[in-house]
């Protein structure tokens, strides 16, 4: 016993002398964007009348489709020049026309149907009488609305082509493209996963805690591809084009251009299965490149959770980049088109990776915020587990949104502050991009599914030019505008799309920094109709022309 | 994998158990050791001091003592078994086990010490003998019930045998036993991390264990600033490992490899946050260090391959992202970026290969979880593991592939078509070269 007795005082007070108590060295300051904040936004939406309250965990305890969330669109619903707002939830579809001066009006002659799981919203004139109709999708529905003006539409979905009837069939994000360039709109639909007439809610925690399910217990749903025939009506033409062979699980879908070549290639961000990138192979059919090209997979080599996308030129090499964002953990990919139909992922030499692991990100947008001339990022996250901390105490559901300036065209920085209370925390899924009272500062639209949407006035200092082009006539989705000045041009599509769930202003917007005079402007239509405007004047708002 | 962590030899356990060994394959009990004390009492101070063991003179002193002192103790007392049994410990904690077990086979026949027989089972562990090792832990049951340090080798053993449901149950028992044993923190940890990836809540585990014993064992700060990359959080593993190049390099292999594994979670946080030139040329130290300590680091060479293509130095990436493939070809990742780099560098032939590698193991990898998953819950499926066997072995996860046929071993001895797979699977290991993969994870 002594001998025992004595070890132990020795170790003891070993281990006092070895010095115990030291706790991990605190963490490091904040970024030196904190000092100066390059963005500013005000939340506009209380005072702007828009009153759109969710909340995912009523009435019950929210499976994994309500936890998909629902989705938004800024859209000149009646042509007054002004973009206005539609939000989409369970049960409700809802538009407010934009009155000006940030002030907005509900529409409840607009005309929705109110049953269903509504989630996504695209926006495009199907008909081409000019106005923007709306396709809206979800759970087991789905609507095609023509746009009859002021703000009122009508139902033309029966006979359409774009029925989704059938219970189990759950359609996420769609956006429209002119794939085959014959100058009728087409429309790509995701679908997301079958539940097989189950809830979606499982049990974590030895039945304490019921949240939603990994979608990996699903069989996939394989998206469609709708081929424009005219008048608002549609063809599937997903197996005649190719892409029957695309992983499933989709949730976010844009159309870009990787190669130049005129005709909308198509990515596909897939949840926990690779992504697809689907070559436009002159509007006949489309060749998956996913995996060849390097973007099927996370920055690591991995599957990832792919949720949002949008496409976008942020170095200014004229070749179009994409953006993907996924789980928490994973950085959100970032891939870098080095042209010749290979990407990189630049997720963390762009420093967008790296600080994009505490959140699961949803809706993202391209955009220049500042008006500098390059594109920032724009992100929103929100954990799709409801009650997480239990499962992950370093988790929250509501996380901060996340705006990243654009340095020098290779690194960004995040803006930790962007206004009082912001970023602010919420259930992000949605994103939407718009000047929404155009004064030539983009706004944001954050759809909130645990409370109302935040409605971001963009209101950053600094009197930098830009020019705003809108794109007039048919067949204006998709078109490439090249901007010409201070020796450097630059391109930005004319799309609606990108994102998750959402539709964002179609309009063309230029941040010119100091600059205030341009060379010129041209637009290039799909199909190879060209527009061209020498000197435009700074500051304003140009229409293009088809011609 | 190297074992995480050996007993240190000033910190003996502070439940130290005590007790009789349990009857069977343990040395059968010696009578009770004489209590000298009243003949001492009684003889002179010179003759007290000369004929004395340390071990009951001044017990601490013995645990001081220079080898060469002990040698000589051992010498001089050889009824005493303490000399021989801290000489042990120390070759344990040098990371030289067999030379451990040497001293322990030198202990008077018959002593019987918990604290010895714990010894024993730690050394077979770490002499890669796991299921040895469970057994002695198992005998030690009634001598120390509520040890910590038996629930850790048990834990540690099941876990090597592939059992982690059980494994990792011993282990949670062993922290909550002890909470302040650093190494039951760590087996425990990586125990998980090879379950089932890097969790949060394995962040959590770590840090509850660099609270409860934070100086005495830099392993857990190593291990969490690994795990703490693992799950993306970059600033703290940064926040971590801000001195790591001020701290020394342990000098015992598990402790070298948690350094190491230290040293490659900073280069991999420089490389992946907020990288710019200075950064990754720290990023590339650390790399290089990590892969001086463990030549054979899957992972760090992966890294590097990484940063390489971040540099857009394709051949030297391709370079580490071979050898990589070469140690961990079941490693998906790998392939898909050697894959990449053949491409830049205009191997399309080489990249279709490697492209076609990686489809197989991602479309395969899900499945494998799966396996795992079904095969826990239901452990008598031999059928179910057979398969999983053969899937492992179609993957090159010839470690894991060991595993689930050491299982079917024990349950099936004589059935034909694990044998079949056993001599694929020694086909394959003699022409990989015979290693395992290698990896500290």
């Amino acid at each position: 016993m002594l001998r025992l007795d004595s070890r132990l005082l020795v170790s003891v007070g070993l281990g006092l002398l070895a010095g115990c108590g030291a706790g991990p060295p605190p963490p490091s300051g904040g970024s030196p964007a904190d000092a100066n904040p390059p963005f500013q936004f005000e939340d506009a939406r209380a005072a702007a009348g828009i009153d759109f309250p969710l909340d995912f965990t009523k009435p019950q305890e929210p499976g994994i489709r309500e936890s998909i969330g629902h989705g938004a669109a800024l859209l000149d619903a009646d042509g007054d020049g002004l973009l206005d707002v539609l939000l989409t939830g369970p049960d409700r579809v809802a538009l407010y026309r934009n009155r000006g001066n940030w002030r907005f009006e509900t529409v409840p002659e607009a005309g929705f149907r109110q049953p269903g799981f509504w989630q996504g919203a695209a926006v495009g004139d199907v008909n081409g009488d000019g106005k923007p109709d709306l396709f809206l999708s979800g759970y087991g529905c789905s609507a095609l609305y023509l746009n009859r003006g002021e703000g009122r539409f009508t139902d033309a979905t029966r006979g359409s082509g774009l029925e989704n009837n059938r219970s189990g069939s759950w359609q996420t994000s769609a956006a429209f493209a002119d794939v085959d360039l014959d100058g009728r709109l087409d429309l790509y639909v995701t679908r997301y996963v079958d539940l097989a007439g189950k809830s979606g809610l499982c049990s974590y925690l030895k039945g304490s805690l019921s949240t939603a399910c990994n979608p990996l217990q699903f069989s996939p749903q394989q998206g469609r591809l709708y081929r424009g025939v005219g008048a608002g009506r549609f063809t599937d033409v997903t197996d005649a084009m190719g892409l029957m062979g695309h992983h499933g699980n989709g949730l976010g879908v844009a159309f870009g251009d990787i190669n130049s070549d005129g005709y909308p290639d198509l990515y596909l961000a897939n949840d926990q299965v690779a992504c697809d990138l689907y070559l436009n192979q002159g509007g006949r059919r489309f060749t998956e490149i996913g995996l060849t090209s390097g973007t099927s997979f996370n920055a690591e080599g991995s599957t990832q959770a792919g949720m949002g996308v949008d496409f976008g030129d942020y170095d200014d090499d004229g070749r179009e980049d994409l953006v993907v964002t996924n789980f928490q953990r994973e950085p959100t990919s970032v891939y870098h088109n080095d042209g010749a139909q290979l990407f990189t992922n630049a997720a963390f030499t762009s420093h967008i990776g790296g600080a994009t692991t505490g959140g699961v990100g949803w809706g993202v947008k391209w955009a220049d915020l500042d008006n500098d001339g390059r594109l920032d990022l724009a992100l929103v996250n929100g954990h799709p587990l409801y009650r997480v901390h239990q499962l992950d105490p370093a988790s929250t559901e509501r996380q901060r949104f996340q705006l990243f300036r654009n340095e020098d065209g290779r690194r960004f920085s995040e803006a930790l502050s962007v206004g009082p209370d912001l970023p602010r925390a919420l259930s992000g899924r949605a994103l939407c991009v718009g000047d929404l009272d155009n004064d030539g500062r983009l706004d944001l639209l954050l759809p909130d599914i645990g409370g109302q949407p935040l409605l971001l006035r963009n209101t950053t200092p600094g009197g930098r030019h830009w020019l705003r082009v809108r794109l007039s006539g048919v067949g204006t989705e998709g078109a490439v505008v090249t901007l010409q000045a201070g020796g450097r041009s630059r391109i930005r599509r004319a799309t609606t799309g990108g994102s998750y769930l959402s539709a964002s202003d179609p309009r063309v917007h230029f941040g010119l920094g100091e600059l205030s005079s341009v060379d010129f402007i041209e637009v290039r239509y799909p199909g190879g109709k060209r527009f061209r405007m020498a000197s435009p004047a700074v500051d304003q708002e140009v229409t293009a022309l088809a011609q | 994998m190297p074992p995480a962590t050996r007993r240190s030899p000033k910190r003996p356990p502070a439940t130290a158990p005590r007790g009789e060994w349990p009857t069977g394959a343990a040395p059968a009990p010696l009578p009770k050791r004489r209590n000298r004390l009243p003949l001492l009492l009684a003889a002179s101070v010179g003759l007290l001091v000369v004929a004395t063991p340390f071990s009951v003179l001044w017990p601490p002193l013995l645990e001081r003592l220079p080898d060469s002192m002990l040698e000589r103790e051992a010498a001089a007392f050889p009824r005493d078994p303490w000399p021989r049994i801290v000489l042990g410990e120390r070759r344990l904690a040098a990371g030289k086990p067999r030379e451990a077990l040497e001293q322990f086979g030198k202990v008077p026949e018959g002593t019987s010490l918990a604290r010895l027989g714990l010894d024993l089972a730690e050394a077979t562990l770490a002499s890669g003998l796991p299921e040895r090792a469970r057994d002695l832990a198992i005998q030690l049951e009634q001598m120390a019930p509520q040890s910590a340090v038996r629930h850790r080798i048990l834990g540690e053993s099941r876990v090597a045998m592939g059992d982690y449901s059980a494994g990792m149950a011993e282990l949670e028992q062993a922290v909550r036993l002890d909470p302040s044993d650093p190494k039951a923190y760590l087996a425990l940890a990586q125990a998980r991390i090879e379950f089932e990836g890097p969790r949060p809540a394995t962040a959590l585990l770590l840090e509850q264990g660099l609270a409860k014993c934070p100086a005495s064992n830099p392993g857990i700060r190593y291990l969490l600033a690994d795990v703490y990359v693992m799950v993306g959080r970059y600033e703290e593993a940064e926040s971590l490992t801000a001195n790591l190049d001020r701290e020394g390099e342990p000098a015992a292999p598990p402790e070298r490899a948690l350094f190491a594994r230290a040293q490659f979670a900073r280069g991999a946080l420089l490389r992946r946050f907020r990288p710019d030139r200075d950064r990754r040329y720290l990023s590339r130290e650390s790399l290089e260090t990590a892969l001086r300590i463990l030549p054979e680091y899957p992972d760090a060479h992966f890294e590097l391959g990484m940063l390489f293509a971040d540099e857009t130095t394709w051949r030297a990436a391709a370079d580490q992202f071979e050898m990589a493939t070469s140690l961990r070809p079941y490693a998906h990742p790998v392939w898909f970026h050697l894959a990449r780099a053949q491409r830049r560098l205009g191997l399309s032939a080489d990249a279709v290969r490697s492209e076609a590698r990686f489809r197989l193991l991602v479309e395969t990898f899900e499945r494998v979880n799966s396996e795992n998953r079904w095969l826990d819950e239901h452990p008598g499926d031999h059928l179910r593991r057979l398969k999983l066997a053969e899937l492992l072995l179609n993957r090159q996860d010839l470690d894991a592939a060991a595993g689930q046929l050491d299982l079917l071993a024990a349950a099936l001895p004589a059935d034909p078509r694990a044998a079949a797979l056993r001599r694929r699977l020694e086909q394959a290991r003699a022409v990989r070269g015979g290693g395992s993969d290698a990896s500290p994870r």
